[in-house]
C-alpha cells in the first residue's frame, strides 16, 4: 500500500473507531458493496446480520467506500441477482451538483482533451479544437451545493404535496457532489418499477400532454384550468404562467413566450386582461397570428422551469446501492451525514460534513487546484508539485481525490 | 337465475355477478358441455387473432349461461397454452368490450363494478370530477398510454380527481390488469380432455399468426440485424406488449427506412393489443412520406437515449451514432479488399 493510501485508511479507522454508523432500517435484508482507494465499488454481495456487525466491519476492514442496496432480499448475499429474492425497495432519489449547469464551474471545473492536450475552464465533453473525448476536472463549491439542495427541497415538495408521502422522508449529503433523497414508507415500499417510472415521468415532467391537461390552444376558443380547481401539473403551470405574465418585463415575456419585444410590450398592457382572462378558464387570444404560438411556448417554458432534473435510471433501478449515510465518502473524506428535514435550508455541508481535525498536514500537490472552500476557510489555488502546509480535513479531502500525496 | 344478472354477467365476465353465477351452475371441469368448450375456443381464436367477438345472443338464457362459464374455462385453456402474449391478448379483447358497455352504464353501475374490481373511489355526481382515487390504486393499473400517465393527470396529496370519461377508461385498464394476472391459473387437476383442446388450439391460435408474417418479413428485412434498442421494441410488438407512442414510432421510422413497407408493418402493428387498423396506417404512411407528406427520419442513438430507449447505453453497439448505421453494417457487410 502506497503511504497515501495507508495514510488515509489509518485515518478513516480513527473516525471509524470514534463514530458508531447507525444501521440501515431491517439491514439484515441489504446488499452491501465496498470500494477501494479510488474505486467507488470493489465488492458487492456483503451482509450484515445487525449494527455491531457492520460496525465492526468498518472499524476493522476500514473500506474507503460503503453503499447499501435500496432493496430489501431475503438472501442479500447471494449471487447472481435473482438469487437474493427480492422483497421490495425503498424510493430514493439522487442529485448530483454535476447534472445541474451553474456559473461556478467557470471557476472551479476544468477541462483537458485527451488527444491534442488542449484544455480550458469549465466542463465540456468534445474539444473545442479537435472534437475528441476530454478528461474533466470536476470540483464541488457551496454554491453549486446549494443549487443542487433546492432541487432536493422541490423534489420533496413533490413528495409531500403530490405524491402524500409526508412520512419517512429522509435527506443526506452525499459525502462528495450531492444529496440523496429516502422514502422509507410502506406505501413507497410497494410501488413497482412501472409505477416508479410514472413517479419519475412526473417528476420530471415526461410525457406531459398539454391538451390532456386542459390547455386547448387548438380550439376555436383558446382555455386553460380555472386556477382554483387546477391540482397537479396543471397548477403548476397556472401559477408559473400567471407569476410570469404579472412579473416580468418584456424581454422576458418575449423569451419565454417565444414573441418579439414590440409584441411583448404590447402584452404587458394588456396584463390585467390576460390574468383575468386566466381566472375564468380563457388564454387571451389577442390579435394578431402569435396568440396560439406564444401560449404554446410559455406553457413549454413552465414546465422547462418547473420539472426536475432527475437521473431517470439511477431512480427506477430497484437493485442499485447507494452511499450509507453517516459513512465516508472514500473521494472527499466528507462524512455522508443524514440531515434533518427542518435543518435542509441551512445545512452547509462543507462544514457540517468535515470529519477530521484541523492538525496541519504537509502534503504536496499533483496537478494545479482550483480555490476550494472547507470548514468555512478558503485554499489555494496551488500550483503544480507545490508542498503545503493545510489543516488535516483539507489534506484529507486532496488525497483522496488524489490531487496530492503526503509530503516526504 | 334473473336475465339482468346473466347479461351483466356475460357483459363482464370476470365479475362478482358472473363468478357467482359459476359457482351456482356448479361447473365441474371433468365434465364441461362441449357448447362451453366451444364457446371459450371462439372467445381465444378471436383474441389471437384481434378480431371482433360479438356472440349476438340476445336474451336467451342458455346462451348466456354458456358464455358466462366459457370465460373461465378459456382462461384454464390458456394457462394449459401458457403464452403470456395470448393471456395480453385475451384480456385486451374483454377490456376493450367492457370499455364500450361501461359508458352507457349508469352511475351505480359503474361505482359496483369499481367495488368489484377492488378500487376505492369517492364519487362525486359530477361528471367532470366523477371519482376520485388514490394515487397508487391508479399506479397499479399499470397503464401505458401517455394520456394516462400520472404526469397528465390532476394530482393532489396523492389523490386523483377524473372525469367521468377518464374514469370509464381508467376501470377498463384495471380490467386488462385483473384478467391479464389472473392467469396462468393452476392446471395441475385439469382433466386430459381440456388439455387435448388447448393443444390444437395452441397451433390454430399462436403458431399461425406468428409464423405468418416471420414469412412475410423474409424479404429484404433483416431482423437478426437490428441494433439491440430496435430488437427489443421489435420483440415486444410480435409479443403483443403495449408499446408507448414514442417506442411505435421509433419503431415504424426504422422499419420504413430499413425498407420495410408499409403493409409488412402494418402487419407487425396488428400485435399490438389496441391496434386500430386506420389510425396505424394513416401514422406509418406518414412517416414513410406517401401522400405528398413529409418523410420522417428514424432516431439517432442521442435521440433514442434522451427517449431512454437506448439499451446499456450503448454498449453493445460499438462506435455507431445511428441504429441505422448500426442494422447497415451487420445486414450488409462490405467485404473486406484483399
Amino acid at each position: 500500500m502506497q503511504p497515501t493510501e495507508q495514510f488515509l485508511r489509518s485515518k478513516f479507522q480513527q473516525y471509524y473507531r470514534a463514530h458508531a454508523v447507525s444501521a440501515p432500517l431491517k439491514i439484515g435484508q441489504r446488499e452491501f458493496g465496498i470500494g477501494a482507494f479510488g474505486k467507488k465499488i470493489s465488492m458487492r454481495h456483503l451482509a450484515f446480520a445487525d449494527s455491531n456487525e457492520l460496525n465492526g466491519f468498518l472499524r476493522n476492514e476500514v473500506p474507503f467506500y460503503i453503499s447499501y442496496s435500496c432493496a430489501y432480499y431475503k438472501y442479500p448475499e447471494m449471487q447472481p441477482m435473482n438469487a437474493k429474492h427480492f422483497l421490495q425497495a425503498d424510493l430514493v432519489y439522487e442529485f448530483d451538483a454535476d447534472d445541474l449547469q451553474t456559473d461556478c464551474k467557470q471557476g472551479h471545473d476544468s477541462w483537458k482533451c485527451v488527444k491534442c492536450g488542449a484544455s480550458g475552464k469549465g466542463t465540456i465533453e468534445n474539444c473545442t479544437k479537435c472534437g475528441a473525448h476530454t478528461l474533466k476536472e470536476e470540483w464541488v463549491c457551496g454554491k453549486c451545493l446549494n443549487e443542487t439542495k433546492k432541487q432536493s427541497l422541490r423534489l420533496i415538495g413533490f413528495l409531500q404535496d403530490d405524491f402524500d408521502f409526508s412520512d419517512g422522508i429522509e435527506v443526506n449529503y452525499s459525502g462528495s457532489k450531492g444529496f440523496h433523497i429516502h422514502v422509507n414508507n410502506e406505501k413507497a415500499l410497494q410501488l413497482s418499477q412501472n409505477a416508479r417510472t410514472e413517479l419519475i415521468d412526473y417528476l420530471s415532467g415526461n410525457g406531459i400532454i398539454q391538451k390532456n391537461l386542459g390547455f386547448d390552444t387548438e380550439s376555436r376558443m383558446f382555455s386553460c384550468p380555472i386556477p382554483e380547481k387546477a391540482k397537479g401539473w396543471q397548477k403548476k403551470i397556472i401559477s408559473w404562467m400567471l407569476g410570469k405574465i404579472e412579473n416580468s418585463d418584456s424581454e422576458e415575456l418575449a423569451l419565454y413566450g417565444g414573441i418579439s419585444n414590440a409584441l411583448a410590450k404590447k402584452l404587458i398592457t394588456m396584463r390585467s386582461t390576460i390574468i383575468s382572462g386566466i381566472s375564468s378558464g380563457m388564454l387571451y387570444q389577442f390579435p394578431g397570428s402569435k396568440a396560439e404560438a406564444f401560449w404554446n411556448s410559455l406553457i413549454a417554458s413552465a414546465i422547462d422551469a418547473l420539472k426536475l432534473g432527475i437521473d431517470r435510471q439511477t431512480s427506477i433501478d430497484l437493485h442499485k446501492i447507494i452511499r450509507l449515510p453517516e459513512t465516508l465518502h472514500g473521494g472527499t473524506g466528507l462524512a455522508a451525514k443524514k440531515i434533518p428535514l427542518e435543518k435542509i435550508v441551512e445545512f452547509d455541508a462543507l462544514k457540517e460534513c468535515i470529519a477530521f481535525s484541523g492538525d496541519e498536514v504537509k502534503v504536496r500537490t499533483i496537478a494545479e487546484i482550483p480555490e476550494f472552500e472547507l470548514n468555512a476557510r478558503k485554499f489555494g489555488k496551488f500550483g503544480a508539485n507545490e508542498e503545503i502546509k493545510i489543516p488535516e480535513y483539507a489534506a484529507i479531502y486532496l488525497l483522496a481525490r488524489n490531487a496530492a500525496q503526503l509530503a516526504e | 337465475m334473473n336475465l339482468e344478472d346473466l347479461q351483466f354477467a356475460q357483459r363482464y365476465p370476470f365479475s362478482g355477478t358472473a363468478r357467482k353465477i359459476v359457482a351456482e351452475t356448479g361447473l365441474n371441469l371433468q365434465d364441461v358441455s362441449e357448447a362451453v368448450t366451444e364457446r371459450a375456443q371462439k372467445m381465444i381464436l378471436a383474441s389471437a387473432k384481434q378480431q371482433k367477438y360479438d356472440p349476438q345472443i340476445g336474451n336467451y338464457e342458455e346462451l348466456l349461461q354458456n358464455e358466462v362459464l366459457a370465460f373461465p374455462v378459456a382462461k384454464i385453456l390458456l394457462s394449459i397454452i401458457a403464452k403470456p402474449e395470448l393471456y395480453s391478448k385475451f384480456a385486451n379483447m374483454f377490456s376493450k368490450s367492457a370499455f364500450v358497455s361501461l359508458q352507457s352504464e349508469s352511475d351505480e353501475t359503474l361505482c359496483d363494478i369499481a367495488k368489484d374490481l377492488g378500487i376505492i373511489i369517492k364519487f362525486s355526481g359530477n361528471p367532470e370530477e366523477f371519482a376520485e382515487i388514490g394515487m397508487l390504486q391508479y399506479l397499479s393499473a399499470d397503464f401505458r398510454e401517455d394520456f394516462m400517465k400520472l404526469a397528465n393527470q390532476r394530482l393532489e396529496k396523492g389523490r386523483i380527481i377524473l372525469s367521468k370519461n377518464e374514469f370509464v377508461r381508467f376501470l377498463s385498464q384495471a380490467i386488462y390488469k385483473k384478467i391479464f394476472s389472473s392467469m396462468p391459473a393452476d392446471t395441475k387437476q385439469i382433466p386430459n380432455s381440456l388439455k387435448t383442446i388447448a393443444n390444437s388450439l395452441s397451433k390454430q391460435a399462436f403458431s399461425e399468426s406468428f409464423q405468418a408474417f416471420n414469412a412475410k418479413l423474409s424479404g429484404n428485412i433483416k431482423a437478426d440485424a437490428f441494433p439491440p434498442c430496435i430488437s427489443e421494441l421489435y420483440a415486444k410488438m410480435l409479443s403483443g406488449a403495449n408499446l408507448s407512442h414514442t417506442e411505435r414510432f421509433t419503431l415504424a421510422s426504422f422499419l420504413v427506412s430499413a425498407g420495410m413497407g408499409t403493409e409488412q408493418i402494418i402487419a407487425i402493428f396488428k400485435n399490438a393489443p389496441n391496434f386500430n387498423e386506420k389510425i396505424s396506417r394513416y401514422q406509418i404512411e406518414r412517416i414513410a412520406g406517401s401522400g405528398n407528406k413529409t418523410n420522417y427520419a428514424p432516431a439517432s442513438c442521442a435521440k433514442m437515449k434522451s427517449y431512454k430507449l437506448c439499451i446499456r447505453n450503448g454498449e453493445l453497439c460499438g462506435n455507431v451514432k445511428h441504429p441505422m448505421q448500426f442494422y447497415r453494417s451487420r445486414a450488409f457487410p462490405r467485404r473486406k479488399a484483399q
